[in-house]
């Protein structure tokens, strides 16, 4: 018998994925969650498993549905539901435990799981003790499983390959085996692991995992274009899954097919609401929710569509998310000067720098060179000097920032390292540690492309025109090679920069290769083909000036009348004006 | 419908103004790769030809006449790899996700080794370039950054024996 104490504290105590008081005494052991409700719709896979519970096999193929979408705590919570149907079906397990594996805040439980489904081989078919067997050794439970890690490896693996042998249609046998080549390391993994899952696209075109995992690979590998067939499929294989539809614009911002990712972001986090509420799961529950609205947030603000921006700005502030870079670009490209104000200061103590910046961009659009001069010094020294901001920004951007899809490479090295410290903690890989702190970080580079703009458009501004736009060329060239930059709403940004204000110093060439450049870089290039369109109409190249102008109004066709109108009319001041900044996404 | 498709094919060689003129420079221009070493990337080849002399194929459609000019570039890529001379096709108003798999197998009958092609899915090809809707073929040679000679076809106006012409151009352009 529970005390009043008690009860009055579980009953305000909110349990993830609860609907009702009763399931606060529900709560299953491993992953401390409430049972898992089924959810139709979310996705056609179905691996039949050894069980004649039907509730337990609806259950099981709800978790792998999550699983390979990454959604760790409701893949979690699904096998472990489906294991409370069938307390025998030792594959809940497996599946329990790889989910616990992925969700860091229960990991310390996946051996425990694993072992449960070790316990229990003997209810289970060959093919699937072979799946459970050969994950035992990797992680070092089963009986007979060597000491050494790539002893522990090559042993799984090799089970698993005659497992295929026996079984060649068996598809989580080919996940696994994928997986395994990586190190269990997901967002595509190594490029090693890629066969594994065109294999299976092969048996089951519409495997969420292989899609899924591929379409990674190829956006880590810098062909998104290969990777599009399998978005497509992934979205076709989990129609219900907030995630596959987010995932396109993984592949869609960097093709410039930036309505389509907008489309697809849209839906993504439609569908997100729709779920989150209807099962009541809390925003720190949902790790993909902030990054999902984040990339919305940021695809919106670089299609000039302000007003379904500020939406997003609004439900992130609502559920606590800050993204404060992707906050500050939102301000500046929708020219609300007082949000961006009261943003600066927030953020001076936290970020200098990046307050710095853009504190310098707005000055420069407000034609305040003198207060502009000063932000851009606190850059220039921050290159000179201070590095310790630049370094724990690196530091903490891969958790707090994007924290898993946007930055796929960075958290496969998470990853990586995170199944490598586990396994072999050997002086090598402290040497190689000590080796990655020494490198130079990436944010200086980011520091110094601001820094050029900045200074360059202030150049500019102050009559020293050939000398400005050197150093906005330097970002430009800086930019084109660099695969990040044409994602995540940046566009062709530095290109674009480049051109507006060789467009107001009335350089034409110079603004027109800019502007060819930001265009061929990025096909969804609203400034480019606006700015060619103002260009062209000054030279009197009317036909030109017109094939233009219906670019950038395809590019923008979401955007508000209002805001096009805007746009088109600042430009357009330019050329009679001397200023010089572009408002679209800085990165 | 039926007065334009004859309309097109009426046109002769050198009636079709499309796309840079000689003298003109042409652009820089990403085109998403469907053959060669930057296959699944958006790529810009004229970025990466500066002042080298090059042989810019814009085309709406694959034929014979087509293939054939290709194979003979391609031909003198491979043996002529000092010339510094830059081949590349690239397929204007196709949509990417359906026509991809069609050119890469197109590449492959041909045998092609080095010419690589891809895909602008705008139908004016791309943004500076102004290909002519008549145009089945625009054909450019350049050198230091412009245009030297420009070549538009209708659709089946390509011949072997204009080909012959275009290939004939190629080693002023290399001198």
């Amino acid at each position: 018998m529970c005390c009043p104490f008690v009860v009055s504290v579980l009953l305000l105590w909110p349990v993830p994925g609860t609907a009702t008081v009763a399931s606060v005494f529900n709560v299953m052991p491993f992953s401390r969650l409430a049972p898992a409700q089924l959810q139709p719709g979310l996705c056609t896979l179905s691996y039949r498993i050894s069980t004649q519970s039907e509730e337990c096999q609806k259950f099981f193929d709800q978790g792998l549905a999550y699983f390979y979408s990454y959604g760790w705590t409701e893949a979690a919570r699904s096998f472990e539901t489906a294991a409370r149907h069938d307390p025998q079906c030792a594959m809940c397990w497996l599946g329990l435990s790889r989910s616990l594996q992925q969700w860091g805040a229960r990991a310390s439980r996946a051996n425990d799981a694993l072992k449960k489904g070790y316990e229990l081989l003997r209810y289970a078919s060959h093919p699937e003790q072979q799946l459970i067997l050969a994950r035992a050794i990797e992680r070092g439970i089963a009986k007979d499983a060597p000491t050494d890690a790539s002893a522990r490896k090559l042993k799984a693996q090799s089970i698993l390959d005659e497992l295929l042998m026996l079984h060649p249609d068996d598809e989580e046998a080919w996940m696994a085996r994928g997986i395994l080549e990586s190190n269990n390391a997901f967002f595509g993994g190594k490029p090693v692991s890629a066969p594994y899952y065109l294999a299976l696209t092969k048996i089951n075109p519409v495997h969420p995992g292989a899609n899924h995992e591929l379409l990674h690979q190829y956006e880590t590998t810098k062909r998104p274009a290969l990777g599009w067939v399998y978005s497509e499929k992934y979205i076709e294989s989990s129609p219900g899954l907030p995630h596959a539809w987010h995932m396109q614009g993984h592949l869609s911002t960097r093709l410039g097919r930036w309505e389509h990712a907008a489309d697809q972001a849209l839906k993504a986090i439609a569908l997100e609401r729709q779920h989150n509420q209807k099962y009541q799961v809390k925003p720190h529950e949902d790790h993909q929710w902030s990054h999902h609205l984040e990339t919305c947030m940021e695809i919106l603000t670089h299609q000039g569509r302000y007003r379904e921006a500020r939406q997003i700005y609004d439900e992130m502030r609502s559920l606590k998310f800050n993204k404060p870079e992707v906050f500050a670009a939102y301000f500046l490209a929708a020219h609300d000067t007082v949000s961006m104000m009261k943003w600066i200061e927030e953020n001076r103590t936290k970020s200098k720098y990046s307050a710095a910046y853009f504190a310098a961009l707005l000055y420069l659009e407000q034609g305040d060179l003198t207060k502009a001069k000063i932000e851009i010094d606190v850059l220039e020294t921050g290159l000179k000097t201070d590095t310790k901001e630049i370094k724990v920004a690196q530091e903490v951007k891969p958790i707090t920032d994007k924290p898993a899809e946007a930055k796929p490479t960075i958290a496969k090295s998470i990853t990586e390292k995170k199944d490598e410290t586990k396994d072999k903690k050997t002086p090598e890989t402290k040497v190689t540690q000590s080796k990655d702190s020494e490198k130079k970080p990436n944010a200086d580079k980011k520091l110094e492309m601001r820094y050029w703009e900045t200074r360059g458009t202030a150049l500019c501004k102050s009559g020293m025109v050939e000398q400005g736009l050197v150093l906005l060329k330097k970002a430009a060239d800086a930019s084109k090679g660099d695969y990040a930059m044409h994602a995540w709403g940046h566009g062709a940004y530095y290109l674009e920069s480049w051109g507006i204000a060789a467009l107001a110093a009335r350089n034409d060439t110079v603004a027109e290769e800019a502007f060819l450049e930001a265009i061929a870089h990025d096909p969804g290039s609203f400034r480019g083909a606006l700015g060619m369109q103002i260009l062209c109409e000054r030279l009197g190249r009317s036909a030109e000036a017109k094939q233009y102008q219906s670019m950038a109004e395809k590019t923008w066709q979401h955007a508000d009348v209002k805001t096009y109108l805007e746009a088109v009319t600042h430009l357009r001041q330019l050329t009679t004006h001397a200023a010089t900044v572009s408002t679209g996404n800085p990165p | 419908m039926y007065l334009v498709v004859c309309c097109s094919l009426l046109l002769l060689p050198g009636e079709l103004t499309s796309g840079p003129q000689p003298g003109k420079k042409f652009g820089p221009y990403t085109f998403l790769m469907a053959t060669g070493p930057n296959r699944g990337t958006s790529h810009c080849y004229v970025c990466e030809t500066g002042d080298d002399p090059a042989v810019i194929i814009l085309a709406r459609s694959t034929s014979e006449p087509l293939g054939d000019l290709i194979k003979k570039l391609d031909k003198q890529l491979t043996s002529n790899s000092a010339d510094k001379l830059h081949v590349w096709v690239t397929f204007v108003g196709m949509k990417q996700t359906e026509k991809e798999a069609l050119i890469v197998q197109w590449s492959k009958k041909l045998g092609i080794r080095t010419v690589p092609m891809g895909i602008v899915e705008a139908v004016s090809g791309p943004p500076s370039y102004q290909i002519h809707p008549d145009a089945d073929v625009t054909i450019l040679l350049a050198k230091s950054g412009k245009v030297v000679k420009n070549f538009a076809f209708a659709s089946q106006a390509l011949t072997q024996a204009e080909g012959k012409k275009i290939l004939d151009q190629v080693p002023a352009l290399l001198k």
